[in-house]
């Protein structure tokens, strides 16, 4: 029963999902798909008319006795059969450029629902919250685009095909042999149902089995993500064998499901042509009290094509047997798919807005209170101003929320009360793309994309930087050993790059992006203090004249700054200048002692 | 999987694909045998099938008048067709047909049964071959094939194969046979006819083949296309944030939208090209059945065959137009799998990391390092490296970032090959050692080292054979690391790479896994830079005094961290060793060292 209930709510998610998916090609590639359907029927209609041509050869053949001498053609005009040949001739070349406009129709709509759920899902994550994409690996974000989709490619295409072609010949077929036998016919339209129900078994085992496939599938090609991207580390710890030890046993847990699942799946096709022949011998009985009766209508013609039918007649029930299973298949792409599209955005940009584009750098927090969760609130009450220009130190323990300050201000989190405002404008009232030109960030572990070390510089820039351009910025910045190093290639996973120099790249990167406010946050961690020296010389020029926050653990960056807030459990414990602070001897006294032992 | 050791994949490079793939259906091949039999009988009896109707009719319109047909002498062992009571001869005829159906029917299934375990359990071998392949493959490797790609094939590529061997293979196989018997039974009843079909029937393999090849050829380009639409969908993907703190959606939009778009044409080409073969072949199947009905009412004109025959003739070539299309499709999905093949092949012909077979016990922790130079990418990294650390003794390195530190770290693993010069640990050059039993030699802790999807205690105990709660427990304390705030304490799974612990957490879990290896030379490589100053300093103490045995190099730009040790590698940008020796020493000759005391000293002043 409990099965049943499952079965049941399956179907109402089948009956939401399925119309969805055929609405977004509708939407999309209309003409193609009416061009695909209207070819389908016609070729159905036609393939499903040639037993008729068949009967009525026969038919002519058997009551024309041939005479002697007579040649074949003269035969074939008496018998009037000529005509029938002549159609059959017609009707293939029909048919034959009737499917090319199928496949054609097809291959487009096919190809287009693919672009269009591609570009929408790829448009939705560069859209979609920080906090998303936090909760969701990226390795799982990115198989809904690349192989979520092309699961879609049978359903889509080979689905509509199956599922129109089988529609309108079980229609014709039908009601062709109400034509020739009703009573026979009978036999079949009640059969039909049976044959459902009686598979309904196979069905509900199909799709438990096709669910634990899916679920042992994805389990499979997690472990074997997780031990490809720790090659390097199972390596350096000699664990290849567990590794594939893993992998192995996640493998041949699914090769055993699978199997079953394969084989279950199979079993559709047998049970109905089994069911059916018993349907056919039924048939061939009553047929043949028929033909004996007196005074009956039965020809030998009528009678072979009835037998056509009924054996052609199975294959549109199992091409729609199939067209459900595919649907089973590609349901929990559905799901993933659509999942990802409707997700609820909760920063969202505005569209109307008339306030400056550059900003002086004025921030200010008003009562602000935040928390990652509702229930645990880390900020209460959070009040402060920072003017343009001055440069804040954030120092305290891990996990206090000094991150926090930078995670609000770029909008990746927001406060569940109060507001923050740039310049007097609530930052939730500037366009993103606005505020995020305005606000310059490094991060700890920051990223370069494949390139040269030119390309990656600018990469962010608002305009274009000649080369002399980005040398003399160089120039200017002291960062001088990088000129030669221009034309150096970077990969994407930064093969052959230190974490300092990665760090130093993106430093340098900051100045190119020309924001008014920016945030560092452990941004020379990974860079040795002699280094560090020069590198601050760089970044006393990238801050000129603008607002920063800097969030660090080295004396030497966090002393030249204007104020700094000890941060600890969500609140500012101790503020003002170096000397100031150490003279209350708090908080950041003892941290400075700490970090001299 | 010893039986598909390296011996095996180096001696097959240059052979066939299907050569080099046969051998994984090793001790399979009687249950491949026993599966074509019952597919044979499933095709003999569909051939029947047409016949049943044949026959019946032949003896309506006919009544005693016999016909003759070698394959449907199995049926006339059965029913009596010169009795004249008519409806006991139709009730033999669809008692027949029942029986007939359900033993083709169970032999489908007996057939399926064999062949879908055949083919999951080659598959589970191919792909734990090829990602064991993966594992053991030299350094080198992952530049040619990216782990991206490596993902997408052993996933995707593996999916378009176990389609094309679960369905198509045999489709087109039972397919092909099912042809040549309907080509058979119409030789029965009109050799004539059956001739014609023959050559009809050669005509559509010959253009199926060139499609074949075509298919290949498109599929290759367009599985191109479509791992440069994932590269670039995982370069911003993974990098979301870098891409919204500087505001470059709509670029990245405009990157991945080209990409989109090749390979979407790539896409329509593969329709085009089946756009041609499908008609074509329709066109031919449909040409064929004219034909014989054309051909068969002549043989009915002259007396050669009778209505039945007509009829029956009719259904067996109409039979074959299915087959012939979906043989169009299964070609097209194995032209699909040969190139998959080809790409995973490519992976096992990648280089492996060469290991000398003979295990080896060192008897010490000693270091030395004579003239070491090493070249990544033809630029030098390391130049001219002497030192010598004796057994039980700390060394720490410094040096401005990208002066080779972390290098020289991992050439001591054998990670990469030594460009000139040797590295001996415990009196042994590591050329000549295995490289398994070099790695239980050292720990190396790695600065951004990843944590597997498993419980905290799976994963402390990874590298290890202590799975002991209490040596856990110790090196949990050592690293600093407290459980308290796990709710399921050990049993806690970290999720994918450690995502659901800290930063800090993580590089402690890190540090309690490297001690539990148990190695007797450690090396830590900035394993604390995510950690509070306070924690740092703790942890490294423990570390660096709590294991007088074991031999020690720490990669840090922390000069507490000099207390600790008594040897000190200074490294220049250049990747030349600008001192080694004391650490009193260095404070008097390294001009590097001193220049960092100088900076700190200002720094707390």
């Amino acid at each position: 029963m409990i099965r049943m209930e499952e079965e049941k709510q399956q179907f109402a998610q089948y009956s939401k999902l399925i119309p969805r998916i055929y609405g977004v090609a509708w939407r999309n590639c209309r003409k193609w798909m009416i061009v695909m359907i209207l070819s389908i029927l016609v070729v159905g209609i036609i393939e499903a008319s040639f037993p008729i041509l068949v009967s009525k050869t026969m038919d002519l053949l058997k009551s024309t006795n041939i005479e002697p001498q007579e040649s074949l053609l003269t035969y074939l005009y008496r018998a009037q059969v000529m005509r029938y040949l002549l159609l059959f001739i017609g009707l293939s070349i029909a048919m034959s450029i009737l499917v090319y406009f199928m496949i054609i129709g097809a291959g487009r709509v096919v190809e287009k629902v693919l672009l269009v759920l591609r570009r929408d899902l790829f448009q939705k994550l560069l859209h979609s919250d920080v906090a998303y994409h936090d909760q969701n690996s990226s390795g799982w974000l990115i198989a809904r685009i690349t192989s979520d989709t092309d699961r879609l490619i049978e359903l889509v295409s080979w689905g509509m095909i199956q599922f129109s072609w089988s529609a309108i010949v079980l229609v014709f077929c039908l009601s062709n042999m109400l034509v020739i036998s009703w009573k026979m016919s009978l036999l079949f339209i009640l059969f039909i149902p049976l044959l459902f129900l009686s598979t309904q078994f196979i069905r509900l085992k199909v799709l438990s089995y096709s669910r634990i496939t899916r679920r042992l599938n994805s389990q499979m090609i997690g472990t074997l993500n997780e031990h490809i991207h720790g090659v390097e580390l199972n390596k350096v710890l000699s664990t290849q064998d567990k590794a594939i030890g893993f992998y192995e046993a996640a493998a041949l847990e699914y090769a055993q499901v699978s199997k079953k699942n394969l084989w279950m799946n199979s079993l559709y096709y047998p049970t109905i042509v089994a069911l059916g022949s018993i349907n056919i011998s039924f048939l061939i009985y009553f047929s043949a009290q028929g033909y004996i009766a007196p005074g009956s209508l039965f020809t030998v013609g009528l009678l072979s094509s009835f037998y056509l039918y009924a054996k052609f007649i199975y294959e549109p029930i199992v091409e729609i047997s199939n067209y459900f299973s595919s649907i089973y298949n590609s349901i929990s792409a559905l799901e993933r798919i659509f999942g990802l599209l409707d997700h609820p955005i909760q920063v969202k940009s505005v569209s109307e807005y008339s306030g400056p584009i550059q900003f002086q750098g004025k921030i200010d927090f008003h009562q602000v209170n935040f928390g990652y969760s509702t229930t645990n609130l880390l900020y209460r009450d959070l009040s402060q101003t920072i003017l343009p220009n001055r440069k804040i130190a954030l120092v305290g323990p891990t996990g206090g929320g000094k991150s926090t300050i930078a995670q609000m201000l770029n909008r990746n989190y927001e406060p569940q009360s109060g507001k923050i405002t740039l310049d007097d404008i609530d930052i939730q009232a500037i366009p993103l793309d606005i505020l995020r030109r305005n606000i310059g960030n490094v991060l700890q572990f920051s990223q370069l994309f494949e390139g040269t070390l030119a390309e990656n510089l600018v990469m962010f820039s608002s305009r274009e930087y000649s080369r002399s351009e980005l040398v003399a910025s160089l120039e200017y910045l002291g960062a001088q050993d990088l000129i030669s190093r221009l034309d150096e290639q970077i990969s994407s996973d930064m093969k052959g790059l230190s974490q300092g120099e990665i760090q130093y790249f993106a430093i340098v990167r900051l100045y190119f992006y020309q924001a008014s406010i920016l945030i560092l946050d452990e941004a020379t961690s990974s860079i040795d203090p002699i280094s560090e020296i020069k590198i601050q010389e760089i970044l006393q020029k990238i801050l000129q004249d603008k607002t920063a926050i800097i969030i660090a653990h080295r004396l030497s960056t966090i002393r030249q700054c204007d104020e700094i807030w000890y941060i600890e459990n969500g609140a500012i414990q101790e503020k003002g200048d170096h000397q100031s602070l150490l003279k209350k001897q708090g908080k950041y006294f003892d941290l400075i002692q700490a970090s001299k032992r | 999987m010893s039986e598909f050791s390296d011996s095996y994949s180096a001696s097959h490079i240059n052979q066939g694909l299907v050569l080099r793939f046969l051998p994984y259906f090793k001790g399979y091949w009687s249950r491949l045998a026993l599966a074509m039999f019952f597919l044979a009988l499933v095709i003999y009896l569909r051939s029947v099938e047409p016949l049943v109707f044949q026959y019946f009719v032949d003896y309506l319109a006919h009544f005693n008048k016999t016909t003759e047909h070698y394959i449907g002498n199995l049926m006339r062992k059965f029913i009596d067709l010169t009795s004249t009571d008519v409806m006991k001869i139709a009730f033999h005829f669809g008692i027949f047909y029942v029986v007939a159906t359900l033993v083709r029917v169970s032999s489908a299934a007996i057939y399926r049964y064999l062949i879908y375990e055949v083919i999951e359990m080659v598959l589970y071998r191919f792909r734990v071959h090829v990602f064991s392949h993966f594992q053991w493959a030299d350094m080198s490797s992952y530049i040619q094939i990216t782990k991206g790609e490596m993902i997408q094939r052993l996933s995707g590529d593996f999916e378009t194969l176990r389609q094309a061997l679960s369905n198509h293979i045999m489709e087109s196989l039972s397919n092909s046979l099912l042809l040549f018997i309907v080509i058979f039974s119409i030789y029965g009843n009109y050799p004539f006819l059956a001739w014609i079909s023959l050559a009809w029937v050669v005509l559509l393999f010959a253009i199926s083949f060139v499609f074949f090849i075509y298919e290949a050829k498109v599929w290759e380009y367009h599985e191109i296309q479509s791992d440069k639409l994932v590269q670039i969908v995982q370069e911003y993907i993974q990098n979301i944030k870098t891409v919204f703190i500087f505001n470059y959606i709509s670029q990245a939009f405009e990157k991945f939208n080209h990409q989109n778009q090749a390979k979407y044409s790539a896409g329509l080409s593969q329709n085009k090209l089946h756009s041609i073969y499908w008609p074509l072949t329709d066109f031919l199947i449909l040409t064929m059945q004219l034909s014989a009905v054309i051909i068969s009412v002549y043989g009915y004109f002259h007396g050669a065959i009778s209505l039945g025959q007509l009829l029956a003739n009719y259904s067996l070539v109409a039979m074959v137009s299915w087959p012939i299309r979906s043989l169009g499709r299964s070609l097209s999905q194995l032209g699909m799998a040969k190139i998959a093949l080809k790409r995973l092949f490519e992976i096992l012909d990648l280089p492996k990391e060469d290991m000398n077979s003979e295990g080896f016990a060192f008897e010490n922790g000693a270091i030395e390092v004579r003239d070491l130079s090493f070249q990544y990418n033809k630029t030098k990294v390391l130049e001219k490296l002497n030192f010598h650390l004796p057994q039980g003794k700390r060394m720490a390195i410094i040096g401005r970032f990208s002066s080779g530190k972390t290098t020289l770290t991992k050439l001591m693993l054998g990670l990469y090959p030594i460009s000139e010069g040797e590295i001996r640990i415990g009196n042994h050059a590591i050329s000549q050692i295995n490289k398994i039993s070099l790695r239980a030699h050292i720990a190396l802790m790695m600065q951004q080292s990843v944590l597997f999807h498993m419980s905290i205690r799976d994963n402390l105990s990874y590298a290890s054979k202590e799975t002991q709660i209490e040596s856990m427990q110790q090196a949990l304390e050592m690293a600093r690391l407290d459980l308290s705030p796990f709710e399921q304490q050990w049993d806690t799974i970290v999720g994918e790479r450690g995502v659901t612990l800290s930063g800090g957490q993580r590089q402690r879990m890190n540090i309690a896994r490297g001690l539990l290896q148990n190695s007797s030379i450690l090396i830590l490589d900035d394993v604390s830079s995510a950690l509070d100053s306070h924690t740092e300093q703790e942890v490294m103490e423990n570390l660096l005094t709590q294991f007088p045995n074991k031999t020690m190099l720490v990669i840090s730009n922390r000069l507490t961290t000099l207390d600790y040790v008594d040897y000190v590698l200074v490294l220049t940008q250049n990747g030349t060793q600008e001192f080694f020796g004391s650490v009193s020493d260095a404070k008097e000759h390294s001009t590097y060292l001193q220049n960092l005391i100088q900076v700190y000293d200002n720094s707390i002043q």
